[in-house]
């Protein structure tokens, strides 16, 4: 390495640092609000620390808005949604990848256009459909159109994974007699299982924040998400901001430990869903 | 080699496909028939539906007094947030291209807003733009500058609500520099063997293959950033006088609030023409800057 | 043989019993404000019903505020409507023009019912009574009064305090990081740290002073539109002008962020301030243990005395199955016994003209260490809602919602000075015709 290129580097990671700690702040300033009080929250010039880090707060806050609770209702819709998205992304993806068949061109273009269908233009008549057959309050609508195909970008990422797996070992467990079904459960999915993974994870974080779908489909308090649970407590009066703060830092705490775990899987997914597109 | 096309392949294929045909029917198609007949009526959702024709339209594009409004807010927060996204996210994954200590931790600290819940972000970044405790404000009177109000003055609103934005795309990120890393070395190293600096290397290698990214990144980050919400619903409001008042919102305003569901879909099917037809024009004009390995 | 008659005999009666007393369910919504703990309090009260009789059983479906609208337009949507529920004042009339709420004519005997002024109303059927008298006051900080040696807000609408008068109160009580008030010399505007006087900008609340001035956002009458008129607009300056000209109120966006309205009067934050009587049990009542002393007054007049009255109304839905036991309930929630903590806790006031016939049955729930003063509080409230208290138009109106979004759409730049009052309503007054003629109850 050149001198020049040293003293480059050490000014990029200079840099970096500093972009990367402002991108750091607002992180900082929720956690640490939600350890003071509310007056001290109000005091200007703002403090940079509490002065005494008020635990109670968590129990406080968990006393008035129960964060489980709200969780696991998330959860509750989050995990079926995951197993569906799964489930039949990976199966189309591979009957697109795998297999012939009549007018498997059309479909494959109708379903990538789909992937442009901005979600927010048919909220109406979903909504009306639901109502129809009576279930438009609850979780069902929620988690049914993970099953229907699991969102296209998934099953365009899964194809475009397959394909770049020889057929080798499919020909053979075909010609030892072994289904579709078991080629492909058996066989291919231990070997795609990264991008299984970064799916599942994008899917979590899909459901996990997502407020519109709630809004509309969940009627009783009991049954809110935590999403939605959180932009109620902060549209009240007089606001508590402590405890919206406290509220916040538990809701992000899930995804970001999700993220710790599997780091190396999201990278990799959003490179994947990058490059191939 | 192509799997041999027999009967049973093509009924298990369908049989395969039957989940994806079933959404592609039912979450795309029909709902957007259904845009369109809901849109042709008055319905309120709660009384029977009136047949109305194109009056919706004509009251859209006529007397209606939140569609422009509407449209201007959209138009200029998403522009806003995806170029300015697109070159703070490209900027930060030129710097993290480098061997710095550090890296793969930096590159985790970019990546982490994009995991925060939209309402997340929303809270606490509403309180750091608060007027009279905000800790922007507090920087801004340590160097003299009278105080902002962020999120209500007409001028600040919607930039504060593109910074946050942008704060989140770290996976505009993470796609950047994984393009970046495969640019292939041999072109970098044709430059420098021919004379060139850092400069040449950028402008005649690095962003005609980093083409295809962008274009990707702008694309998708065009639609989803024209579908904004939540900092409208939770947030602003629409405020001040209709400034953040984002298409998306005003849709769920007037069907789901106001009970003006004709309104609302015909709103939204002007809605998805825009997207798609800007969708269209992205994707023409991209064969003029865009640039190919092969070519 | 004889055995098994026995035992069908048995069953047949044991089954006929139990139908004959099982319970008639209904469902009764309502929301909380920003916690479920506040739903908590609701459950009591149903609690409080369901033990009180056998026939009916009522559940609770709790909302929050924010989501209301959209919940119960989600359900009439599906037509899953709850039997009862609380309405949303501004879209209630709109349901009933839709026909989906009960007539609730012939629930009450003539003396038993609610007072007229808490009547909403469509084609001459009352379709629910509010479930509290709320109208709109004036609160002050007593010892920053006695500091500034300013009088008192009055306390009875004989002697409401002119515009000029509440203005020139205020500018008193104003004072910037400096001490200075707007009347002294080198006041500085941007750093005000006492504001005299905050005139609630709500959307629904300011017209209040339109139509003290005659004007207002439409006839009682629902026919005529009175927000164009140059009286309304002349109120809706006045009102922008405590901020841009006198000084004396903070920015909108500066109010959006305060806290509650007792922290404010508490902290000296703001002097006085006008909102509704909810706010004794709701906000100010927390701050008296940190030695609130404050005062509750009549609202300032143009041309003469008014208030507004409003409370969200107690509704049965016309789906609903069991229509007589929704209607039972709700003639149940109305009765002030049933509500008494809420009453005498300062966020409620009585619904019926009996707990207003002298003051003996006043001070049974007006006279307590929550609410202000009697003496005060008997003029200045409940005086004034008796008798110098008009309709918010959501009483009578089809979706007051659109209209008063519409007509507050742009007001913002009212308020922060960048447009007056007078160009701002012009500008918008075609459109605000066309969607009142609309709507207008026909």
């Amino acid at each position: 390495m050149t001198r020049s290129n040293k003293g480059m580097n050490i000014l990029v990671a200079l840099i970096v640092a500093v972009i990367g700690l402002a991108v750091l702040f607002p992180f900082f300033w929720m956690v640490r609000s939600s350890f003071m009080s509310n007056i001290e929250i109000h005091k200007y010039p703002p403090l940079i620390l509490p002065t005494t880090w008020r635990l109670d707060n968590y129990p406080y806050t968990l006393s008035v808005f129960p964060s489980l609770r709200y969780m696991v209702n998330s959860l509750t819709i989050t995990i079926p949604s995951i197993l569906g998205v799964l489930l039949t992304s990976t199966l189309a993806a591979y009957a697109f990848a795998r297999l012939d068949f009549p007018l498997k061109r059309l479909w494959f273009t109708l379903i990538i256009g789909s992937m442009l269908m901005p979600g927010a233009v048919t909220i109406i008549p979903i909504f009306v459909a639901w109502s129809a057959v009576g279930l438009s309050n609850g979780y069902v609508p929620l988690i049914v159109p993970a099953f229907l195909g699991g969102f296209a970008v998934n099953i365009f990422l899964c194809r475009q994974f397959l394909m770049t797996i020889p057929r080798d070992l499919d020909e053979a467990a075909i010609i030892d007699g072994a289904s579709h079904v078991r080629v492909l459960f058996q066989i291919l999915a231990p070997l795609i299982r990264p991008v299984l993974i970064a799916i599942g994870l994008f899917t979590f974080i899909l459901y996990w924040n997502d407020i519109l779908g709630p809004l509309i489909y969940i009627s009783r308090n009991e049954q809110n998400t935590i999403s939605q649970a959180l932009a109620n407590f902060r549209s009240g009066f007089g606001t508590d901001w402590k405890s919206i703060m406290a509220a916040s830092c538990m809701a992000i705490t899930p995804p970001v430990l999700l993220y710790f775990v599997g780091q190396k899987y999201f990278i990799e997914g959003i490179v994947l869903s990058g490059l191939k597109a | 080699m192509k799997t041999r096309r027999t009967r049973g392949t093509t009924v298990t294929a369908y049989l395969f496909l039957t989940p994806a045909l079933l959404g592609l029917f039912f979450i795309t198609i029909f709902p957007m028939i259904g845009v369109i007949a809901i849109s042709l009526t008055n319905w309120t959702g709660l009384e029977p539906p009136v047949f109305t024709g194109l009056g919706n339209f004509r009251e859209i594009f006529t007397t209606d007094f939140y569609f422009a409004k509407s449209v201007a807010a959209t138009l200029y927060f998403a522009l806003g947030a995806v170029i300015s996204g697109i070159i703070y996210a490209f900027t930060v994954a030129l710097l993290l291209n480098r061997k710095i200590p550090g890296r793969g931790f930096w590159r985790s600290v970019f990546f982490i807003p994009y995991i925060v819940p939209s309402i997340g972000s929303c809270i606490v970044w509403s309180w750091m733009y608060e007027s009279n405790f905000g800790v922007f404000n507090y920087f801004l009177h340590l160097v003299g500058i009278n105080k902002i109000q962020w999120l209500q003055s007409g001028t600040f609103a919607v930039p504060s609500l593109i910074v946050m934005t942008v704060w989140g795309m770290g996976s505009m990120i993470v796609i950047f520099l994984a393009g970046l890393q495969n640019v292939p070395r041999t072109y970098l190293e044709a430059v420098e063997i021919d004379g060139g600096n850092t400069w040449h290397k950028f402008r005649h290698i690095t962003i005609p293959m980093m083409t295809p990214v962008i274009f990707y990144n702008f694309l998708m980050s065009m639609i989803t950033n024209l579908q904004v919400f939540v900092p409208a619903y939770a947030l602003t409001k629409g405020e001040p006088s209709g400034r953040s008042l984002f298409m998306v919102f005003l849709i769920y305003r007037e069907g789901f609030m106001q009970n003006n569901f004709g309104h609302a879909s015909a709103l939204s099917l002007i809605f998805f023409i825009f997207i798609a037809a800007l969708t269209a024009v992205i994707f023409a004009t991209s064969k003029k800057w865009m640039f190919y390995e092969g070519e | 043989m004889k055995k098994l008659k026995y035992v069908l005999a048995l069953a047949f009666v044991l089954i006929a019993a139990s139908a004959f007393a099982a319970k008639i369910e209904i469902t009764y919504m309502a929301w909380y404000n920003t916690t479920e703990s506040e739903a908590a309090d609701i459950q009591k009260t149903l609690d409080k019903f369901n033990t009180s009789q056998d026939k009916i059983h009522v559940t609770m479906i709790a909302v929050s505020r924010a989501d209301y609208e959209t919940k119960l337009n989600t359900m009439a949507a599906a037509k899953q409507l709850p039997d009862t529920c609380i309405m949303a004042e501004p879209m209630t009339i709109r349901y009933a023009a839709a026909g989906l709420l009960a007539d609730m004519g012939g629930v009450y005997k003539p003396d038993e019912a609610p007072l007229k002024s808490l009547a909403f109303t469509y084609k001459g059927k009352t379709v629910g009574y509010s479930c509290a008298d709320e109208v709109l006051l004036v609160y002050y900080n007593k010892k920053m009064f006695d500091d500034a040696k300013v009088a008192y807000p009055p306390a009875s609408a004989d002697k409401a305090w002119t515009w000029k008068e509440f203005v020139a109160a205020a500018k008193k009580l104003t004072k910037d990081q400096n001490g200075k008030t707007p009347n002294d010399a080198g006041f500085d505007p941007n750093n005000i740290v006492t504001f005299g006087a905050d005139f609630n900008r709500l959307s629904w609340m300011w017209p209040v002073l339109a139509v003290s001035n005659g004007g207002g956002v439409m006839s009682p009458d629902g026919q005529r539109l009175l927000i164009g008129t140059p009286e309304s607009i002349e109120a809706l300056q006045a009102i922008a002008d405590l901020y841009v000209k006198d000084h004396v109120a903070p920015s909108i966006g500066d109010k959006n962020n305060m806290p509650s309205l007792d922290v404010n009067l508490l902290t000296g934050k703001v002097a006085m301030a006008t909102s509704g009587q909810w706010e004794i049990g709701v906000s100010l009542k927390n701050s008296l243990k940190d030695g609130l002393v404050y005062g509750v007054g009549v609202l300032p007049k143009m041309k003469k005395a008014v208030t507004y009255n409003t409370g969200g109304p107690f509704v049965a839905f016309g789906s609903s199955k069991n229509l007589d036991a929704a209607k039972a309930f709700v003639k149940w929630m109305s009765d002030e016994s049933n509500g008494w903590d809420l009453i005498t806790g300062g966020i409620w006031m009585p619904v019926s003209a009996k707990w207003y016939a002298n003051e003996t049955v006043m001070r049974k729930w007006a006279d307590n260490d929550i609410h202000p003063p009697f003496a005060q509080y008997k003029t200045a409230v409940i005086d004034y809602a008796m008798k110098n208290a008009v309709q918010v138009p959501w009483y009578y109106f089809p979706s007051y919602d659109k209209l008063d979004t519409l007509i507050n759409s742009g007001i913002t730049d009212v308020w922060n000075g960048n447009v007056t009052a007078k160009d701002y309503i012009n500008g918008i007054l075609p459109q605000v015709q066309k969607l009142f003629d609309e709507n207008r109850p026909k």
